[in-house]
C-alpha cells in the first residue's frame, strides 16, 4: 500500500486544514438574536444588585430619619460664661456673647438673640434671658430680677420659701423656661461638688459632672477681689426651650453679697418628668429639685437636676451591634498536586458570585482606646464555576456502595444521580457545564479594637480571628442531557471541612445618632487562614471584602 | 516585503484585534459583527468537518460565536485569539454531537471493508478537490467523524478524545482506525468514478 494512503489522515490534514467557507447571512442574524436574549438575562442580574443597593439606602434613610426625628426639637447649646475683670463673655455653641463693661449689655454675633443684663454698682448681677422668641422670656420678667441685689435676694427667698414649705404658689414671674431634654441631660451630684473656703479653688468636676456636661471652676483669688471675678461655667443645654430655642441664663446669678454657702441641699437629685413642658414649676419639682447656692460669686439658682438614670451616670462598657454586610468573594486556589491541570479548567466570573454576612457583635471597652469585639455572624456565599472544557463525570461507587456519577469539584467530591440516568453502570459518563456552590458558615469572631473619639464620630481599627463552622455546603451542577440541560442539587460535598479558621481586619467609623445609638460603617476584609477543603487536589481559601453597615447600641 | 515589515504588520494586526476584543467585551454590536466577519469563514471551515451538512455546520458556528462573545472576558491575551476561537468552535461541535447523539460508538469490523482495492498512486488525493474530500469526511458516521477530526486536526490524544466524548480510549483508537479504512475506501471509489468520467468524456 502506498504510504499516502496508509497515512491518509495526513493527506486530509494537508488539504482541509485551511479550508474556508462563507456562512449564509442569516447566521449573524441568529447570533444577534441570541446575544440580545442573553442581555435581557444580564439585566435581570443587574436588578439583583439594585435590590441590594436599595436595601442599603432604605437602611441609611431609616437611620437618618430616626436621627432627624430625635433631634428636630433639640438645638444643643453649650453656654460658657467667662467673667474676667470688666469683660464678661458668654459663649454658646453657635454664638459668642460679650458683656460690655459698664453697661452689662451683652453683645453677640447672632443678632436674633435678645439679651438683658445690667451691671449694678460695680457688682455683678446679671440675669439674662436670651431668646429668639421673646414670649417665654417675657414670662420670666428678668428686669425685675435685675434691678438690684435686693430684688434678686428677695426672689430667691420667695422661691426658697415656696419650696421649703411645699407651697405651690410660686408667682408666675419666677417661673423659668426649661427644657425637657436639657433637664434630662443635666446632672450633678452632691459628692462631686467641692465647696471651698476662701483660698481654695471652687471646682465642680468629676466624671459624673463631666458626663452630664456640667463643670465649674473658680479662681480663689476672685474670692478676695470681688470686682475681678473669674468664673467659668459650662452648662450645655442647661435651660433651653423646647419649642422656641430659648436659652436663659436667668438661673445664673452672680451676687457678691450672698454668703459663701446660702443653701446646699445634700440630696439635690431629682427627676423632671417628661410632661414638664415649657415652664419649671416649683411645686412639681419640690420633691425633686433642690437649690444649690454655692458661693458668693456664683450662685446657681434653680436647676441642677439629675435624671436618676444609671445609664447616664454609670454607662456600661458593653455595646451591641447588629450589622449587615454585602461581600465580594474571591476564592484563592492552591494546587496541591504539581502539574494538576484542573486549576486552569474553570473560571469564577465576578458577576456570578454573591455573598452576604450578617449578625450581632458585642463590643467590650478596655480603657479609653482599646476594646474587644466578639459575637456571632452568619456568612452566606454563592459562586459559580464555569468550565472551559465540560467536566466529565464518571459513574463509580460512593461510600454507601451505590453507583453514582462523581463530580470532582475544586471544593470537594460530590456524587450525583441525575434523573435522566438514574441507573448508571461503572464507567458511564455524563458532562457538567458549570457548578454552583452555596456555602454557609456560622462564625464566632474575636477581634481587638483600637478606638479614637472625635466629637460624634468614633474611628476604629480592628484585627482578629474567627472560628467558622460549616452549616450548609450545597452544590448545584448543570448536566448535559441530550438537547436539554438538567440541574442537580447535592447537599453533601465530601471534601469540605466542617470548620476552618479565618482572619479579619478592618477600619470603622461610628456616628452617634442619638444618645446610646450609633450608626456604624466599616469596610472589612476576611480571609481564610487554612483551606476549607481537604483531600482534594486544590486547596481553596475563600476571601471576602465587605462593607459592614450596622446599628450600635451602647448598653 | 521584508521580515521587519511583516512583523510590524503583525503587531498592528494584534493591536487592532485587541481593541476589537475590548470593544466586543463592552457589548459593542458593530465590533462584534466585525469580529464575526473576520473569523467566520475560517471557523465555518472547521465546523464543516465536524458536521454532516452545511446547515448543521452553521448551527455549530452560531452556537460557537455566541459562546465566544459570552466568554471573551476569559481570554487572557496570552495565546492566539484565532486558536482560542477555534477551540470554542470544536467544543461547540462536541456539544452538538452530544446533543444529537444518544449514540454509542460504532462497532464495525475490518471485514466490512474487505473489498477495499489498493491503489499505489500517490497523487490520488491531489486529484480530488477539497469539496470532494470534505464530503468524504462528512459522510463518516458522527462518532468516526468526531474521533478522526479531534485526532487529526486538533491533535488530541486518544485518552483526551475518550474523555471529551465519554468513551474509552480503546474505543477511540478502534474508531479512528475504522474511520481511516472508510476514508481510504471512499477515496478509491471517488477516484474510480473520476476515471470513468474522464474515460467516457
Amino acid at each position: 500500500m502506498d504510504k499516502n494512503l496508509h497515512e491518509i489522515e495526513k493527506l486530509f490534514l494537508k488539504e482541509l486544514e485551511g479550508n474556508e467557507e462563507f456562512p449564509s447571512e442569516n447566521v449573524w442574524d441568529s447570533i444577534e438574536r441570541k446575544l440580545d436574549k442573553d442581555s435581557v438575562v444580564s439585566i435581570k442580574k443587574k436588578y439583583d444588585s439594585l435590590k441590594k443597593v436599595s436595601f442599603l439606602l432604605v437602611f441609611l434613610l431609616t437611620g437618618l430619619s430616626i436621627y432627624v426625628w430625635k433631634n428636630q426639637d433639640k438645638n444643643p447649646v453649650a453656654t460658657h460664661v467667662d467673667i474676667s475683670g470688666n469683660n464678661k463673655k458668654v459663649k454658646t455653641e453657635n454664638d459668642s456673647l460679650t458683656v460690655e463693661p459698664g453697661t452689662g449689655r451683652l453683645q453677640q454675633t447672632d443678632g436674633s438673640l435678645t439679651t438683658t443684663g445690667k451691671r449694678n454698682n460695680g457688682k455683678l448681677l446679671e440675669d439674662k434671658s436670651i431668646s429668639k422668641s421673646q414670649k417665654l422670656v417675657d414670662s420670666f420678667s428678668p428686669n425685675e430680677v435685675n434691678n438690684s441685689n435686693q430684688t434678686a435676694k428677695s426672689h430667691h427667698k420667695i422661691i426658697d420659701k415656696a419650696i421649703l414649705k411645699g407651697n405651690n404658689a410660686v408667682p408666675q414671674k419666677y417661673l423659668i423656661p426649661i427644657t425637657l431634654n436639657n433637664l434630662s441631660n443635666t446632672s450633678i451630684q452632691d459628692n462631686k461638688i467641692k465647696l471651698n473656703k476662701p483660698g481654695e479653688s471652687t471646682l465642680m468636676e468629676g466624671s459624673n459632672s463631666e458626663a452630664s456636661g456640667f463643670s465649674m471652676q473658680e479662681n480663689d483669688k476672685l474670692m478676695k477681689r470681688k470686682s475681678n471675678e473669674v468664673a467659668e461655667l459650662k452648662t450645655p443645654n442647661l435651660i433651653e426651650d423646647k419649642n422656641t430655642d430659648v436659652v436663659s441664663l436667668g438661673d445664673i446669678q452672680f451676687d457678691h453679697n450672698l454668703p459663701a454657702i446660702e443653701t446646699v441641699s445634700s440630696k439635690s437629685i431629682g427627676i423632671i418628668e417628661k410632661n414638664t413642658v415649657g415652664l419649671f414649676d416649683a411645686k412639681e419639682s419640690l420633691e425633686e429639685i433642690s437649690l444649690i447656692k454655692i458661693d458668693p460669686l456664683i450662685r446657681i439658682d434653680k436647676i441642677i437636676v439629675q435624671k436618676l438614670s444609671t445609664k447616664s451616670t454609670n454607662q456600661s462598657q458593653f455595646a451591641i451591634t447588629a450589622f449587615y454586610s454585602p461581600d465580594i468573594v474571591f476564592h484563592h486556589f492552591e494546587n496541591k498536586v504539581p502539574g494538576n491541570a484542573n486549576i486552569n479548567n474553570f473560571d469564577v466570573p465576578e458577576s456570578k458570585s454573591h455573598a452576604v454576612t450578617f449578625g450581632a457583635l458585642i463590643d467590650y471597652s478596655i480603657g479609653k482606646h482599646w476594646g474587644l469585639q466578639s459575637g456571632i455572624t452568619l456568612a452566606r456565599s454563592e459562586f459559580e464555576l464555569e468550565y472551559e472544557i465540560p467536566e466529565t463525570l464518571y459513574a463509580q461507587q460512593d461510600n454507601s456502595g451505590s453507583i453514582q456519577y462523581k463530580l470532582a469539584s475544586p471544593l470537594g467530591d460530590a456524587f450525583v444521580k441525575p434523573s435522566f440516568s438514574n441507573n448508571p453502570n461503572i464507567g458511564d459518563s455524563i458532562f457538567s457545564k458549570s457548578t454552583k456552590y452555596n456555602l454557609q458558615y456560622l462564625g464566632i469572631p474575636l477581634a481587638v479594637k483600637y478606638v479614637m473619639n472625635k466629637g460624634k464620630f468614633t474611628f476604629n481599627v480592628l484585627a482578629g480571628v474567627s472560628a467558622n463552622f460549616l452549616t450548609r455546603g450545597r452544590l448545584i451542577t448543570e448536566l448535559e442531557s441530550g438537547n436539554n440541560n438538567e440541574t442537580e442539587t447535592v447537599d453533601k460535598i465530601s471534601g469540605l471541612k466542617p470548620f476552618y479558621f479565618g482572619g479579619l481586619a478592618g477600619i470603622g467609623l461610628d456616628y452617634n445618632m442619638y444618645k446610646n445609638l450609633d450608626i456604624s460603617f466599616s469596610p472589612a476584609f476576611r480571609f481564610a487562614l487554612n483551606p476549607i477543603n481537604t483531600n482534594v487536589s486544590l486547596a481553596s481559601f475563600p476571601n471576602s471584602a465587605g462593607a459592614v453597615l450596622g446599628l450600635k447600641m451602647k448598653l | 516585503m521584508n521580515d521587519t515589515t511583516i512583523k510590524i504588520n503583525q503587531i498592528k494586526f494584534l493591536e487592532q484585534t485587541k481593541d476589537l476584543i475590548q470593544a466586543c467585551m463592552n457589548g459593542d454590536r458593530y465590533s462584534q459583527s466585525t469580529l464575526y466577519e473576520q473569523f467566520a469563514p475560517k471557523m465555518l471551515g472547521v465546523c464543516m468537518r465536524y458536521s454532516k451538512c452545511r446547515e448543521e455546520a452553521e448551527d455549530i458556528l452560531q452556537d460557537g460565536f455566541v459562546q465566544v462573545f459570552k466568554s471573551l472576558h476569559t481570554f487572557k491575551f496570552a495565546g492566539s485569539f484565532e486558536g482560542w476561537i477555534r477551540k470554542i468552535m470544536v467544543y461547540a461541535a462536541i456539544a452538538n454531537y452530544r446533543s444529537r447523539s444518544n449514540m454509542l460508538a460504532v462497532i464495525r469490523t475490518v471485514e466490512d471493508f474487505s473489498g477495499i482495492e489498493v491503489i499505489d498512486n500517490e497523487d490520488v488525493i491531489s486529484q480530488l478537490g477539497k469539496k470532494e474530500l470534505l464530503k468524504i469526511v462528512q459522510a463518516l458516521s458522527p462518532m468516526y467523524r468526531m474521533v478522526f477530526n479531534l485526532y487529526v486536526f486538533e491533535g488530541l490524544k486518544h485518552w483526551e478524545i475518550a474523555k471529551q466524548l465519554g468513551i474509552s480510549e480503546g474505543t477511540s483508537k478502534s474508531n479512528f482506525h475504522d474511520a481511516k479504512v472508510i476514508l481510504r475506501k471512499a477515496v478509491i471509489n471517488n477516484m474510480k468514478i473520476a476515471k470513468q468520467t474522464s474515460s467516457n468524456g
